[in-house]
């Protein structure tokens, strides 16, 4: 099997060079670029598996550079962006990222990021029909969507209709980070501008309802001013 | 504002009876339908007691909420004052309050502004209310008593009577000097004081008529033959010729004092009205209040619509103030751009504005331009006195302008040296708290160059690094918040943001930063929405949890909670630490601040606690600290709900 080629388009060279020896130590084949152009013209001509993408380059913006690579592929994107870039990161993921990390972030967490992205995009490019499965199970929750039976602890859970519509929404995306507009257009078919509030409101319910007691880890994970993650437990 | 409408003043102190008076004040305006004015003068010298400029702020403030205009002029003689400021408003009726105590003929009460104001007021009524005891409180209602006095525009009907009066009189003393035997040189002479006294109420004309009538009058009461206008004697004619001459001589004279003094009166009230609008524009508090005060000015007493242009930052000429009856037209911009580029007033005659003359005048303190008033005369047109006057009082208001914009620019002075006072005492905390981690970071990275013996103290070398690397960071994250809140706190991004979600992120970034602790999370409500920048109140929870990791036993886990009461939420980390003593509660929030007991003094910046103030004041929240029951200490900060902003949809 050939090694993962993972581009990493990042015009510092410390955090380039950080980058490059972490993913080697996973035995994956990083190729660097400090220019949004060249990494363009890579992501063309090597194919890699997966983007790690700085959003401060010196050439272009982030965003249009998703914007031009989802023109003609879904090759995984995980943004990195400097704190004080955090709305770009909203903008970057409703372009079309997968993911985002925020520096400085660890080694461990940027691995797992790299293996969900992997992960998800190899269940992406299998048919799509086997997207609507019928059953999900995270840990001690299962969901049946044939009979439509939420289980917590083999005990059934009531949901409302919207909340079970956001809890299958993430869990058919475990692992990715879902922005709070692309939840609402989702389970709304629209984006409610005025009414943020909302979906904060059936998350936290939704959360208090599946979580099991002797679990400390939350079931669905808060990316702060950004959106929400289901666990990715494999 | 027509003429005959009414206007009613009263006189305001700091005196216990000030707010009835403003009552009865406020009931006679609405009874006549008037504007009404609370006017206060300030005295120098004498009751400038703090407690009696309270109680004259609180009156004012009382008059304005009635729907007064509460004016405060400054001047030595509070009648002179009065009575200036009601002639130059029009006031019709001045309302004023008199303590009338047992010693009613006391000597100070003939020198008290209210006797003056009603020995000098002319063309206008004074109420005067009394009031009962000086130093007493109002103990009964006060009885209202109406002064009035003759008007000062002296009739024609006056005059005649005045004159008819003066000749009368002559006429009765010369018949009794006659009777005594006096010499007919007085008799002579008291028909020329007569006719004197009678032409200084009256006209030059006038004046004449009455020595021509003085002469015919003692010509018939006093030469032969008696009762007739014809002459026996002819060496009577010169008496005559030199009466008449001495007569009107004197008579245009004392018409031409009379003329001087009307116009000394009128350049006084001109005098007074300019120093009204300088005494105004001092007691406004900001740029906005004092160009709206100037125009307010200029209205009133030149009778114009009034607007003024001040140039923004960009240079473009912007209208920063005008009055109620003004109405900016197209033309105006390329006039006033002229006015102001060329420092010269322009005036013209407005078609679209009725053929009203308008005078585009440039704000001209000294030296160099600062700006346009437009002004558009109401009734007549501009004459040159008034453009005289004008000029003077727009170069009043433009020092005004000026000198506001030299307070501010003090205010913002002081501010950044404040700001740079405070960025320098971070500095040296932060340079000092910056150095510790870096001099381990770099032995440690030094020493593993060398090369470690082993492996396990490899990765312990390396979890140095990290530690220490990690806490560099959070350091670097409060500075760029505190910076951001100080530079600004308005910029905070508020979205509305539950919670749960608030307290699942610290929990789950604490759990990563800080590996080995148990960190608890325990909510007891409804999920509750409050608006607030997520990232800023994150931190805030992550430099508690910080600071409990600090002050308690490694095994000892830390508890995060929520609560919710009086419409706000609370977000609470508790540590089991040894506990804070009630004395430094008050001060673990403070800047810099740094707990003792603890003997370390290389950890944290005395920065994070105060950072979670300076955050939780941005929200219009709160912190606090208290002892935990069992132990330990309960941090929190208090946010108001925002619940408001939920519309469930059909669930």
């Amino acid at each position: 099997m050939p090694k993962t080629t993972i581009l990493i388009v990042e015009d510092e060279d410390p955090i380039a060079n950080y980058l490059k020896t972490i993913l080697r130590t996973q035995d994956y084949k990083p190729i660097v670029t400090p220019l949004g152009k060249n990494g363009l013209s890579l992501a063309a001509s090597h194919s890699p598996d997966i983007i790690l993408l700085d959003l401060g380059l010196p050439d272009m913006d982030g965003v249009d550079f998703i914007t031009a690579l989802r023109g003609w592929t879904n090759i995984p994107v995980i943004v990195v962006s400097a704190r004080e870039h955090e709305r770009d990161q909203i903008e970057a993921l409703d372009a079309g990222a997968d993911d985002y990390l925020v520096k400085p972030f660890r080694a461990g967490e940027l691995l797992a990021r790299i293996r969900a992205a992997l992960r998800s995009a190899a269940r992406m490019s299998m048919d799509m029909a086997a997207l609507e499965m019928e059953r999900y199970i995270c840990g001690s929750l299962t969901v049946d969507t044939a009979n439509r039976l939420v289980r917590v602890e083999g005990e059934e859970v009531h949901l409302t209709p919207i909340e079970y519509r956001i809890l299958l929404i993430l869990m058919r995306n475990p692992g990715r980070v879902l922005t709070h507009s692309y939840i609402q257009s989702q389970v709304w078919g629209q984006v409610n501008l005025e009414q943020p509030a909302n979906l904060r409101v059936f998350v936290s319910n939704l959360r208090r309802k599946i979580q099991s007691s002797d679990s400390d880890t939350p079931m669905i994970q808060t990316e702060i001013g950004v959106g929400y993650r289901f666990i990715d437990l494999a | 504002m027509s003429s005959s409408r009414e206007i009613v003043l009263v006189a305001v102190s700091g005196s216990p009876w000030s707010t009835d008076l403003i009552r009865k004040a406020r009931v006679l305006a609405e009874s006549l339908d008037a504007p009404w004015i609370a006017l206060h003068v300030l005295t120098h010298g004498r009751f400038t007691d703090a407690a009696n400029r309270e109680r004259v702020r609180s009156n004012l403030e009382l008059a304005e909420n009635l729907g007064a205009e509460a004016v405060t002029i400054r001047g030595e003689n509070s009648a002179r004052e009065i009575i200036m400021f009601a002639k130059i408003r029009k006031v019709t009726k001045i309302v004023i309050g008199q303590s009338v105590d047992r010693r009613f003929f006391h000597r100070d009460i003939w020198r008290s502004p209210t006797y003056a104001l009603m020995r000098k007021s002319l063309g206008f009524d004074v109420y005067v209310v009394k009031t009962q005891g000086a130093d007493s409180r109002v103990t009964e209602g006060p009885k209202r008593r109406l002064y009035r006095r003759g008007t000062s525009c002296k009739s024609i009907f006056f005059k005649v009577i005045w004159t008819i009066f003066c000749m009368a009189g002559a006429l009765a003393v010369s018949l009794l000097l006659e009777k005594f035997g006096a010499a007919e040189a007085n008799i002579i002479m008291t028909h020329l004081l007569g006719a004197f006294l009678a032409s200084l109420s009256t006209g030059p004309v006038a004046a004449l008529g009455t020595v021509f009538w003085a002469v015919l009058q003692f010509n018939f009461f006093f030469t032969q033959p008696r009762l007739t206008l014809a002459v026996y004697d002819v060496g009577y004619l010169p008496v005559f010729a030199i009466m008449f001459v001495v007569g009107t001589v004197s008579a245009s004279l004392a018409a031409r004092l009379r003329k001087q003094t009307e116009l000394t009166r009128k350049q006084e009230a001109q005098t007074y009205q300019l120093y009204l609008v300088g005494q105004s524009l001092a007691v406004t508090k900001n740029m906005d209040e004092m160009l709206q005060e100037s125009c307010r000015q200029l209205e009133q007493f030149y009778d114009v619509d009034v607007a003024i242009y001040l140039p923004d930052g960009n240079g473009e000429l912007v209208r920063k103030a005008q009055s109620s009856g003004y109405s900016a037209e197209k033309e105006d911009r390329c006039r006033i751009e002229e006015c102001y580029a060329e420092a010269r007033p322009i005036n013209t005659t407005d078609r679209r504005r009725g053929n009203k003359s308008v005078r585009y005048a440039p704000i001209y303190p000294e030296k160099y331009n600062i700006g346009v008033a437009v002004l558009i005369r109401r009734n007549t047109d501009f004459e040159a006195t008034d453009s005289m006057r004008l000029n003077t009082a727009l170069s009043l208001i433009g020092r005004a302008i000026d000198r506001e914009r030299l307070l501010e620019e003090r205010r913002k002075a002081s501010l950044s040296a404040e700001t740079e006072r405070v960025r320098n005492l971070l500095l040296r905390s932060v340079s000092h708290d910056l150095r510790t981690p870096l001099a381990g970071i770099a032995g440690t990275a030094e020493a593993l160059r060398f090369g470690y013996p082993g492996d396990s103290t490899i990765s312990a070398a390396a979890e140095d690094i990290e530690t220490e690397a990690l806490r560099m960071s959070l350091l670097v994250e409060n500075i760029m918040n505190l910076t951001r809140l100080q530079d600004d706190p308005t910029a905070i991004r508020r979205s509305a943001e539950s919670g749960d979600d608030i307290m699942h992120a610290a929990v789950e970034a604490a759990r990563k930063r800080y590996k080995g602790r148990r960190i608890t999370l325990h909510f007891s409500d409804e999920p509750q929405i409050v608006e607030v920048d997520p990232m800023l109140i994150q931190q805030l929870l992550l430099n508690y949890i910080d600071n409990a990791v600090k002050y308690s036993p490694e095994g000892q886990p830390i508890d995060l909670s929520t609560h919710t009461e009086n419409n706000s939420l609370s977000l609470i980390v508790r540590d089991h630490g040894a506990g804070i003593s009630r004395e430094t509660e008050s001060m673990v929030f403070e800047k810099f601040y740094r707990s003792d007991s603890n003997g370390d003094h290389t950890r944290g910046s005395g920065l994070g606690l105060y950072i979670c103030r300076t955050i939780a004041h941005a929200h219009g929240g709160e912190v606090f600290v208290e002892p935990a029951s069992g132990g330990g200490s309960r941090f929190g900060v208090t946010l108001p709900l925002a619940n408001g902003l939920l519309e469930i949809p059909d669930a």
